[in-house]
């Protein structure tokens, strides 16, 4: 096989794992943090607060995850992240409710729930595998599962705005139907299980590609060799 | 306070957490890794169980503080962290005495003493003490019935799995996304009938 | 784990022929639109035609997105399509209904496993779906012998039905007689009570729906509608008014005998109906909304897994104990 054919396959390879690890992440193989996308989901801005504040919270517990790694059983990291979950939580509440002031009666409780939710314990009990915890792939675990989280807020929230108050980020817009069931927790979970579902579809799919389409490079690549080794044996 | 109509409010509270706010169902709190794929019932019974102690004795702490924030201007800076400070001592009392005292019941609560216990369920129940201003008999009722609702919840979600397993599910839907959206038909089908408390 | 074809109980798949499903479920709800048609004039026939296209449409939809091929044969999504528009009132906007079929068909068939493997009865969950998101529109009905028009504006008079009434405590101001024969306002295939009970009569001496599941239902209902009776009402009043108003007859007819929803064996079939009763009772008296059954149906479809697992039990226990005596039989023959 050529050089150059495998440092291609190589390359692509590694987009189709960086595409791939997006369907590997908690969030969407083990539910984490999944209750607040499935009540709070319902409106763009309030999306938009919410993934701000999952943001702000994950990063912070990130860097104390990895500092505290290995210093304290498990049962003590576990309270400490929570702590400081819930001592930033205070902090990105006070900006959410600077930045839009209504928002607090539409997320109520949740805004204080965010201080606890799973990917903060996570966090905890992944710190204790085995070897030195460095702080840039965790770093980068981190940037991929608040995406992830803020994609699906974003994409859950969306239809369920508009099909259900017929809003745009609080603006009116001509919906031809108007749900209001749709808003309700149980539309939540039905709307994130399809999404889930999706994103398994997609990943397979691609993977599925990947394999086919490695598989027919290779047999070209082997077609190309054999005929050249046919030619000179002739 | 007369202590008959206390108990009754504490009945009364309880059966409102336990089924018009539950809170699974409702109000969507508590579905954490432990909860989606539980491994038995037992194990159900043993978190639902924990998470009903730790509520119930820190309801006890978390009224104490209602009552003494609720003239302060600091409420809602204050209240979170005096709700994590609460809880906080009830789970070292609870881990260091197990440990001491009761070791056979220290092994089996070990692991999931720290999920259980900084739960969105549970302090989602003292928000809902805070904000509708409950006395103790009110705020430990509630408590106790959000645990077993919970309990009962997880239970349900378990039979469901297991329900959904024999199932012929289509690829992409095997495992969580199908049992959310058997969680969401339940949960349709409970608002329905009972309908939901609070907006929160 | 895939189950192909098992072989032995409890079953959870039902495999619907032709014949069987035109014969049992299409021709009785066709005698119930012919009654709805005389009631309500050409509408009705309007939102069976949206309710059935809507569902088939999504039916192959999802049918094709999942890779199977299309049966031609499967009328289930047909018998939703049928049964949706006759739980609303004759005068619910097309697009409700159509709302309704496809979110049965895509949301509760399909991710369960699709034809003979729903967890819950699509067109149960529908109805409450649409119950859920329009509360007023669902809950305000015509008056029969009115031919209404295709599109109804504000000017068409609409009411309560007698179960709004009973719900506040009242007693409803129509006689048996019309009750029976579906003149008064209600959802528009569970008025017509004489025809329901002639079509489950029809479903039960075809074997479609084995006697035990509508008799204990309606044992149930009744024993408890007797025992606690309404306030302001004797016990016979609460049970003909209980019975006739909103969907009880119809469901217990249509939907809770459902083959792919309901237990397997017949006695598990029966203790499942009693149960059905009874919650429907209870909830008729303490939900939110007048109509409550499809709620109760969807509860009571999640539980059927369990009344299937514990009556393999009891069987298992009670064919045990028959082979124990029969040995003990056999053997004080020799002796």
């Amino acid at each position: 096989m050529r050089l150059s054919t495998i440092r291609k396959y190589r390359k692509n390879s590694k987009v189709r794992q960086g595409i791939l690890s997006v369907g590997r992440n908690p969030i969407i193989l083990l539910g984490v943090s999944l209750p607040f996308v499935i009540a709070t989901a319902t409106s763009l801005r309030n999306a938009a607060a919410m993934s701000l504040e999952y943001v702000v919270i994950n990063f912070v517990t990130a860097v104390l995850s990895v500092l505290i790694a290995g210093k304290a059983p498990f049962w003590v990291r576990a309270a400490i992240n929570v702590g400081a979950a819930t001592v930033v939580m205070m902090l990105t509440r006070a900006l959410i409710t600077w930045m839009m002031p209504d928002i607090s009666n539409y997320l109520g409780t949740y805004i204080y729930l965010m201080a606890l939710n799973g990917m903060v314990l996570l966090q905890s009990e992944e710190a204790v595998r085995p070897g030195p915890v460095k702080l840039w792939p965790v770093m980068k675990g981190v940037v991929i599962n608040v995406a992830v989280f803020a994609v699906m807020m974003l994409i859950v929230s969306l239809p369920r705005e508009y099909l259900g108050n017929g809003t745009l980020w609080g603006r009116a817009i001509p919906a031809p139907v108007k749900l209001s069931g749709v808003q309700l927790p149980f539309f939540g979970f039905i709307s994130v299980g399809f999404l889930l579902a999706f994103v398994r579809f997609t990943t397979k799919k691609i993977q599925a590609f990947g394999i086919v389409d490695g598989a027919r490079k290779a047999a070209n690549e082997r077609a190309r060799y054999t005929a050249i080794h046919v030619e000179i044996d002739e | 306070m007369p202590m008959e109509s206390g108990f009754s409010s504490f009945f009364l509270m309880a059966l409102t957490a336990l089924a018009v706010e539950n809170v699974i169902f409702f109000r969507v709190l508590g579905l954490n890794r432990q909860v989606l794929f539980l491994k038995s019932p037992k194990m159900g019974i043993l978190y639902g169980g924990m998470f009903t102690l730790v509520a119930l004795l820190s309801s006890l702490l978390v009224s104490l503080v209602n009552h003494l924030l609720r003239d302060s201007i600091y409420t809602s800076y204050l209240r979170a962290p005096a709700y994590f400070i609460c809880v906080a001592i009830v789970y070292v009392a609870i881990y260091l005495g197990t440990r001491a005292f009761l070791p056979a019941v220290f092994e089996h609560i070990r692991d999931i003493l720290p999920v259980s216990v900084f739960n969105t369920a549970l302090f989602g129940a003292f928000y809902v003490t805070a904000i509708n201003g409950f006395n103790i008999f009110q705020t430990t009722g509630y408590a106790f019935g959000a645990g077993v609702g919970y309990t009962l919840a997880v239970l349900v979600v378990y039979f469901a799995r297991k329900r959904l397993a024999i199932s012929p599910v289509p690829r992409s839907f095997r495992g969580l996304p199908v049992l959310l959206i058997y969680i969401g038909m339940l949960s349709l089908a409970l608002y329905g009938l009972i309908g939901h408390g609070l907006p929160t | 784990m895939r189950i192909e074809n098992p072989a032995t109980a409890p079953h959870i798949h039902y495999h619907e022929n032709t014949k069987v499903v035109m014969g049992d479920a299409i021709l009785p709800m066709a005698a119930i639109y012919a009654m709805c048609f005389y009631y309500y004039g050409p509408r009705v026939l309007l939102l069976l035609v949206t309710s059935v296209f809507s569902s088939v449409a999504a039916d192959v939809l999802c049918t094709l997105i999942s890779g199977k091929r299309v049966n031609a044969r499967d009328y289930s999504a047909i018998v939703t399509g049928m049964i949706i528009p006759l739980m609303m009132p004759a005068s619910i906007p097309f697009h409700i209904a159509a709302i309704a079929a496809v979110f049965g068909i895509t949301i509760v068939k399909h991710p369960f496993g699709g034809v003979g493997n729903n967890v819950f009865n699509p067109a149960a969950a529908g109805v409450a779906f649409a119950i859920v998101c329009f509360p007023v529109r669902m809950f305000t009905y015509p008056m029969p012998l009115e031919t209404l028009p295709v599109f109804p504006d504000e000017t068409l008079l609409q009411v309560s039905s007698p179960a709004f009434t009973l719900q506040l405590g009242g007693v409803p101001n129509y006689d048996f007689v019309d009750m029976s024969l579906g003149n008064f306002p209600g959802p528009m295939g569970a008025t017509n009570i004489l025809v329901i009970l002639a079509c489950l009569l029809y479903l039960v001496l075809r074997g479609a729906v084995r006697w035990e599941m509508p008799v204990a239902y309606l044992a149930v209902f009744a024993a408890l509608c007797w025992a606690f009776p309404r306030d302001n009402m004797n016990a016979a009043q609460n049970i003909l008014y209980d019975m006739m108003s909103g969907t009880v007859l119809f469901g217990g007819a249509f939907m809770l005998t459902d083959p792919v929803t309901t237990p397997q064996r017949a006695w598990a079939k029966a203790a499942y109906a009693a149960l059905a009763g009874a919650a429907v009772f209870l909830f008729r008296r303490y939900s939110r909304y007048e109509e409550e059954f499809v709620f109760v149906l969807l509860i009571m479809n999640a539980t059927v897994w369990g009344f299937d697992m514990v009556g393999e039990r009891i069987a298992g226990i009670f064919r045990r104990k028959k082979f124990e005596t029969l040995d003990d039989k056999k053997v004080q023959k020799k002796q």
